[in-house]
């Protein structure tokens, strides 16, 4: 009785989420996009999950596994689509430059606050963790969220610009850092005693037979889809099974989805022929597949050191804080860098020029998979780390703005 | 210009996938599973992800959508229906056929792994419920009352007599025999819906022939709980297990039906967007209340689905819509995991009473569907195909021989006799889909 008590509970957000009312509130006021989206059923997901009220717990929660592995795969395919031939040429030189800018600051900064990281948090980790550690938060700092939007509109031509590039170079980056993510994943991972193990071989194997299974679908799944345009029933029976069977070999490869579904996606976009029905339903199913996720993140987040203690509340908020306030100050510092030879060209002032600060949400998807691989724990707090500074990043795009214009 | 024509309509006509290229694809899903299997346990001696029983289920689930719809498509070339071919799939990948022939590890889905499935079948059920009931017109259904008891008590009562007598002859018992041609007496509405929904434009007679084996079908499930109830009485002690089925299996799940109907009206009304998680969360939350509360999920979610689209259709319009959507998957998951649950050793053992019961069984159908259909001014072609619809069996029927050895626990008699009552379905649930089929195309879209 209670699982059908929360499936219903489950509906009523969803119904929230989706009636004219919220759209009405949403379009009203710009705070509504911190606290819309996802961010409802992440708190349905502490709410009933394991630290929650314990609706979903154990056996329960295995039985809604699968569920997950299919979203992360989803997601996956989601950013593997804007693997677009046609997208892939019209990147300009400065979006080029400004996405191994922040690729490379990105990795350095990493490896420094992975060994910082681990020396806090386990002090006798040894280096396979550290390695598996700046995959993950490399993953985290990467990239921006390429929603604009919600910033403010301004039409004129530099400013859209702007937007675009911010856009294309999120969807860039969000596939580097599902690659680099996935194979730090692949490469280390734990034994039956729970220790961190580096095995580039066996990783590197498995994820060379994970690739071959993954062509093998797609280009069926190509093959059948091409002639599926308007056929909106065999699209949906096409990608459904395509996912299930990702998923399925992810996991038997000991990866996670993510990669499968990214591999699949940039396959089926680089095909020579636009795949109208399967765009239409992905575009469609977004939103969904953010919410599932994020509903998934919130049963599976775990507070850095607990919530007992003040001091380390104190101690992680700081953490997040400090962070949040790293992106707020060097991803527009290495955008002005980046893109100083076309000043003129681009609106560096327009509020879409403020997106770059916000924290990527595939981010939380990244930790989810990893979680999902992860027994010791961490990965469940680095995903509670992370959805702190996801929310303090977003905040701080709107807070110095408003101030400043308050001044003026 | 003529050539030109008649060559542009024969580009237009061409199958979009040949059948090279869908055996080629059927064939590489299932190597690919076999290899992928193979590799993980032999060459890469990878650690135990924490979530194997999650990917093994999403992997299953990934072979059997796929491979049933390419298995339907495959069939679909030679003229039979694609349930066909679904069936087929789940016979083959399943350990049904493969334990029978004494090689059980061939099997590409073992016993085990099947109940990993049974959330997924559940939800095909009530999804196939929801679209069935929604199928049905009450202004359809009240023009056309008196035909649709006419096919129905015609056939009802030719098959529970002829079979009856029939089963009496093997089984020696009248009480089994009235349980064995009750059964006999139901269809598939399961079958009728995915036949239905196939069609580009369903006909008229299409949406008849549905609709009476709903009515048929909801009738025969109080007749076989009152026989249940009656045996049960005279011969156990167990009488108060009927009426609680009675109350619960019927009462309660078109109650159960009909009350969510409203809600999901009102839900309906307030919502404009991702209609496909309401679609989905709807049937996950019918299925494990019908699971918690002991109801009926196929009559409650047909009861839902007919309730809310007759007493709302434009507000419940999107809703149906994208359940017709994701209809050809729920179908693909539906008809392969039945057809890994037929018994085949069961159907091979007892093959003189099965086929006995069922030439009988067809030759009722036939008799009692025809005299009905000339009675009520039935087309020549509708006359003489109607029967073909009521020979499919799949879900009511298999749940109602499950019935048996629940309420007779522990006697004999009760587990051969749904071994028999599911070998005859067995047969009808093979044979059935193709006739329906032949029917539908046999009578002529205007009538």
């Amino acid at each position: 009785m209670t699982s059908s008590i929360f499936w219903l509970a489950l509906g009523v957000v969803i119904l929230v989420a989706g009636s004219r009312w919220t759209e009405q509130i949403r379009r009203r006021f710009p705070i509504s996009n911190v606290l819309g989206g996802g961010w409802a059923l992440l708190t349905l997901g502490i709410a009933v999950g394991p630290r929650g009220a314990g609706v979903l717990d154990g056996e329960r929660l295995a039985q809604v596994q699968p569920i997950l592995l299919v979203l992360l795969t989803w997601s996956g395919v989601i950013v593997g689509l804007q693997c677009q031939a046609v997208l892939v040429r019209a990147i300009p030189h400065a979006l080029w430059r400004w996405i191994t800018f922040d690729l490379t600051i990105s990795l350095l900064l990493s490896v420094a606050a992975a060994g910082l990281l681990a020396r806090i948090w386990q002090p006798d980790s040894p280096a396979a963790a550290q390695i598996l550690l700046t995959g993950i938060i490399a993953a985290i700092a990467i990239g921006w969220n390429p929603e604009t939007r919600s910033l403010g509109i301004r039409s004129d031509a530099p400013a859209m610009r702007m937007a675009v590039m911010v856009q294309g170079g999120a969807g860039a980056l969000a596939i580097c850092s599902i690659a680099i993510a996935t194979l730090a994943l692949q490469c280390s991972h734990q034994n039956f005693t729970g220790a961190v193990i580096f095995a580039p071989y066996g990783g590197m194997v498995a994820l060379a037979m994970e690739c071959c299974a993954v062509i093998v679908v797609s280009l069926g799944a190509y093959g059948i889809l091409r002639d599926s345009r308007e056929d909106d029933a065999r699209t949906t029976l096409i990608m459904i099974g395509a996912l299930c069977l990702l998923s399925g070999i992810a996991v038997a490869f000991g990866g996670s989805g993510l990669l499968t579904g990214l591999l699949f996606g940039a396959m089926i976009g680089l095909g020579r022929r636009r795949l109208r029905g399967l765009e239409h339903l992905i575009s469609y199913s977004e939103p969904m597949v953010a919410s599932g996720c994020f509903f998934f993140a919130g049963i599976t987040l775990a507070f850095p050191g607990g919530t007992t203690k003040i001091s380390s509340v104190v101690i992680v908020c700081a953490i997040a804080l400090s962070l949040a306030i790293a992106r707020r100050v060097l991803k527009p510092l290495i955008m002005n860098i980046a893109l100083a030879s076309v000043r003129d060209s681009v609106a560096l002032d327009s509020p879409a020029a403020r997106g770059p600060i916000r924290q990527a949400p595939l981010t939380i998807i990244v930790l989810l998979a990893f979680a999902t691989q992860d027994s010791s724990g961490l990965a469940d707090q680095l995903l509670g780390l992370a959805i702190l500074i996801s929310l303090l990043s977003t905040l701080s795009t709107f807070w110095p703005q408003h101030i400043r214009s308050a001044t003026k | 210009m003529k050539l030109r024509t008649t060559n542009n309509q024969k580009h237009k006509e061409r199958p979009r996938f040949g059948a090279t290229f869908l055996a080629v694809a059927l064939f590489c899903l299932v190597g690919l599973i076999l290899i992928t299997r193979e590799l993980r346990k032999s060459i890469i001696d990878l650690p135990q992800s924490s979530l194997p029983a999650a990917g093994e289920t999403t992997l299953l689930l990934g072979v059997i959508i796929l491979g049933s719809w390419l298995s339907g498509r495959l069939i679909r070339r030679i003229g039979l229906p694609p349930i066909t071919g679904q069936l087929l799939f789940g016979v083959l990948v399943g350990p049904s056929f493969w334990t029978w022939l004494h090689r059980p590890e061939m099997s590409l889905i073992n016993a085990s792994q099947l109940v990993s499935l049974q959330g997924p079948e559940s939800l095909a059920v009530v999804m196939i419920g929801l679209v069935a009931g929604a199928e049905i017109d009450w202004l359809f259904l009240r023009s056309k009352l008196r035909v649709i008891t006419a096919l129905a008590a015609g056939q009802m009562i030719l098959v529970f007599i002829t079979v009856g007598f029939v089963a009496f002859a093997f089984l020696n018992s009248i009480s089994q025999s009235v349980i064995v041609a009750t059964i006999a007496a139901t269809s598939s509405s399961a079958v009728s819906v995915a036949l239905l929904r196939e069609m580009r434009h369903p006909t008229e007679f299409a949406r008849l022939l549905l609709a009476t084996t709903v009515a048929k079908d909801l009738f025969l499930v109080v007749a076989f709980s009152v026989t249940l109830f009656v045996i049960a009485a005279t011969t156990t002690t167990t009488a108060h297990q009927a009426w609680y089925w009675i109350a619960l299996h019927l009462a309660g799940s078109i109650g159960v039906g009909i009350a969510l109907a409203f809600p999901l009206r009102w839900a309906l009304a307030r919502i404009e967007r991702r209609m496909t998680a309401v679609v989905l969360v709807t049937a996950i939350f019918l299925a494990i209340l019908c699971s918690t509360i002991g109801v009926a999920p196929l009559i409650t979610a047909l009861t839902l689905g007919y309730t809310a689209r007759n007493i709302a259709p434009l507000a419940t319009a999107s809703f149906f819509a994208t359940a017709r959507r994701l209809f050809l998957a729920v179908c693909c998951v539906f008809f392969a995991a039945a057809g890994t649950h037929l018994n085949l050793a069961a159907l091979a053992a007892n093959w003189t009473v099965v086929l006995a019961i069922s030439a009988v069984r067809f030759a009722g159908i036939w008799t009692g569907v025809t005299i009905a259909a000339r009675t009520n001014g039935f087309s020549q072609a509708a006359t003489r195909w109607a029967w073909g619809g009521f020979i499919p069996q799949a879900g009511i029927s298999l749940a109602l021989a499950a019935q048996i050895a629940i309420e007779f626990p522990n006697q004999t008699w009760a587990s051969s006799l749904t071994t028999i009552v599911i070998a005859c379905i067995t047969l009808n649930e093979m044979i059935g889909p193709i006739l329906m089929r032949i029917a539908l195309g046999k009578v002529p879209s205007h009538e």
